[in-house]
């Protein structure tokens, strides 16, 4: 061959080497489950936002699914309130946290607007009303500040936050602002947050620090509106009680003894309905499975949503922080939400929750209480129109907010509970998240993703 | 100013010896694993507009001395520093997902002809037309990752670069095909380039985000098909300053 004709092929081979990968990868589905392995039937039990993904996924890839919906609503906890103000209101899940999350981008999907106005918190701290600004710039806010700050480093013993609180010298008059946003944030109060699995938390966080406010959508119609084509595959009123996976097929069964036959099953339910055995399981779940779910906290919470004739709290205000019976409030229709602007959400947890539901006839008294101690005199009281209590542990199919750490465990019983039993029966859900996502959509929707991933690739 | 000076005369010392070499190429990477990287986040995003593209084409700009050895058994060493780059972006809702593989190497070739070993042959300025040659190589992996313009690895307000260690090596051909106003030599090469245990957890856990689960392992064996043009400007040396002769088009 020579020189002129070794180029002349040179130059061919060449372009063959570069564009042929190129053509057969165009050629190529861009799929991760095209060597799909998984062709049968699931069962999803909840129609939450990790049952509605994950049956999303599987209609996607073309496998029959059917989610079994122990109540009469599809959302699980995210819920909304309409008719009560001039703008839905969500009962459950409302900020998207983080800007780097799976439920992040799902949502920008759906185009809503997001809060951008600059809102101003308000502190209620030793008899004296604050503006955002002014506590922020206080030495208390930076010692709380600072301790908030230390527990991604925290590698001491599994103690409460509580305590953690208490070694770190917080003021007694502090505790509640650390409560709120340590205790609260979290799904409980203080005294219940184990450290360890508290710090690994904000240790392993990827989604970003960003917190965003929806302004025109709420959280309900956008899960819907992204995740349509599950709709279909989901039968409401149909709490599954027993889930026998001896067999060959997945046998599950409702409450009226309905009986329904899936190759694999993805068990969405809440935490604390799998600690309450509200389904049992036949044979018994793998101990390693048990102890996960005890390892898990979940428990009281509610959303009291607060009407009145006017707003009493300055425009643009985003939190109020009250030493009280709540340990946040927020202006639910600020940021542009509601013209009327006339709505408070009091949001509580742990024994914050326990000791306000024991009443509800005297809980409303108590919180316009609180309210007026900050903004003085009867203003709340005396303006107060109406309420709506959404107690989430009193629903009978979910029992509670959202799971968090307790002291002495740590957060790998995610880990150890989003593992399949016998590749037929497997855990989605905010408590089975991992990277410290759990408390979140995003973390639902990443158990629900992993969980599918792990389904359709085994034979 | 003393170690610039050092280093001028380093630099002239090692060109009195040697020849300066460029080379471009293109690079075909094969790690399933990693490409599943990219395929489960378009995966879990069915409303993305377009779509990750698996880390399989890259490009690479290498710069080193080609070192005469063994002039009679044409044996030389090429010592090497190199970037290899590569990238892919999808836009969701328009908010781009940028992911770049940035790799740092030190590569230091054998070239040489079987033949030449054992018989002897013509050759010209840069030894046979024809010759193979391996290639170890230390590399620095530097994977970057920006969603709507922001960085993803920080800590704090700082940017920070993740870095993992890797080793290779590679076995190839090139073939000495032209010679340009008797300065330049240009040169096809082919080879393949194993890298046994490369980490990309980084850029795994970066894209992935909380969805753990596609690599049970942050370790790959990966393949790399190079393909790339040499260019090595032969300095006149001869008290005439014309060249090289070119080599022998039959060897």
């Amino acid at each position: 061959m020579n020189r002129k004709a070794f180029l002349k092929k040179s130059a061919l081979a060449a372009g063959g080497v570069y564009f042929l990968p190129q053509f057969l990868l165009s050629c190529k589905k861009e799929s991760p489950f095209e060597d799909l392995k998984f062709n049968g039937t699931v069962g999803i039990v909840g129609a939450g936002a990790a049952g509605l993904y994950a049956a999303y996924l599987l209609r996607k890839s073309g496998i029959p699914v059917e989610v079994f919906e122990a109540s009469d609503k599809i959302g699980g906890r995210i819920r909304t309130l309409e008719g009560f103000a001039d703008f839905p209101i969500d009962l459950g899940a409302e900020e998207i946290h983080g800007e780097r999350s799976l439920w992040y981008d799902a949502v920008r999907e759906a185009a809503p607007e997001f809060i951008t106005a600059d809102l101003e918190d308000i502190y209620y701290f030793n008899g004296v009303k604050y503006t955002g600004n002014e506590f922020e710039n206080s030495p208390e806010y930076a010692q709380i500040s600072s301790i908030i700050d230390a527990i991604a480093e925290y590698n001491g013993s599994d103690i409460s936050a509580l305590a953690y609180a208490n070694v770190q010298q917080l003021p007694e008059n502090l505790i509640p602002f650390f409560n709120a946003w340590v205790g609260n944030e979290n799904g409980t109060d203080i005294s219940r947050i184990g450290m360890a699995g508290l710090a690994q938390a904000e240790r392993e966080w990827t989604a970003g620090e960003e917190n965003l406010m929806m302004r025109n959508r709420d959280t309900l119609s956008v899960l819907l509106e992204l995740f349509a084509i599950a709709i279909p595959s989901v039968k409401l009123n149909t709490p599954i009680t027993n889930i026998n996976y001896e067999g060959g097929k997945v046998v599950l069964t409702d409450n009226e003894g309905n009986t329904f036959m899936k190759d694999r099953v993805i068990v969405t339910s809440s935490v604390k309905v799998l600690f309450d055995q509200l389904i049992e399981f036949v044979p018994s779940l793998p101990s390693l499975h048990l102890q996960a779910i005890s390892n898990i906290g979940m428990g009281a919470g509610f959303k009291l949503i607060l009407k009145f004739e006017e707003p009493f709290w300055p425009a643009n205000t985003g939190s109020i922080y009250i030493p009280g019976p709540v340990p946040e409030f927020w202006a639910t229709g600020d940021g542009g939400r509601s013209a009327a602007n006339n709505v408070l959400t009091a949001f509580g947890h742990g024994s914050y929750a326990e000791a306000l539901l024991q009443s509800p006839s005297t809980m409303i008294e108590a919180i316009l209480d609180q309210l007026d101690d900050c903004f003085g005199g009867i203003t709340a009281s005396s303006r107060y129109v109406d309420h709506y209590l959404m107690n989430w542990t009193a629903q009978p199919y979910i029992r509670g907010t959202y799971s968090y750490p307790i002291p002495g465990t740590s957060n790998d019983a995610r880990a150890l509970l989003s593992e399949p039993v016998k590749d037929k029966i497997y855990f989605a859900g905010e408590a089975c998240a991992r990277n410290g996502h759990h408390g979140t959509v995003h973390g639902a929707l990443e158990s629900a993703f992993f969980a599918i991933q792990q389904l359709v690739q085994t034979p | 100013m003393r170690i610039l000076i050092t280093l001028v005369m380093l630099l002239h010392a090692v060109a009195g010896v040697s020849q300066l070499s460029l080379h471009l190429g293109h690079n075909y990477l094969r790690a399933q694993e990693w490409d599943n990287v990219m395929h489960y986040y378009n995966y879990a995003r069915p409303w993305q507009d377009d779509e990750l593209k698996p880390l399989s084409h890259g490009y690479d700009i290498r710069a080193g001395w080609i070192f005469r050895w063994k002039a009679i058994k044409s044996l030389y060493v090429h010592p090497q520093i190199g970037v290899r780059q590569f990238s892919t972006s999808a836009n969701n809702n328009k908010e781009e997902l940028f992911v770049r593989l940035r790799q740092y190497s030190i590569q230091c070739d054998v070239n040489f002809n079987p033949r030449a070993l054992f018989h002897n042959v013509s050759a010209g300025p840069l030894g046979t037309r024809w010759f193979m040659f391996v290639s170890p190589s230390v590399q620095v992996w530097r994977p970057y990752v920006e969603q709507a313009e922001q960085a993803f690895y920080t800590e704090g307000d700082e940017e920070i670069s993740p870095t993992n260690w890797s080793w290779s090596a590679a076995l190839g051909v090139g073939y000495r095909a032209a010679m340009i106003s008797k300065q330049f030599i240009l040169s096809p090469k082919f080879g393949l380039r194993y890298t046994p245990k490369a980490e990309l957890d980084d850029l795994v856990f970066a894209v992935q985000g909380g969805n753990p689960g596609a690599l049970e392992s942050i370790q790959r064996n990966l393949i790399l098909i190079e393909t790339g043009l040499e260019f090595v400007w032969i300095f006149p040396r001869t008290k005439s300053g014309k060249g090289y002769m070119k080599p022998c088009s039959n060897c």
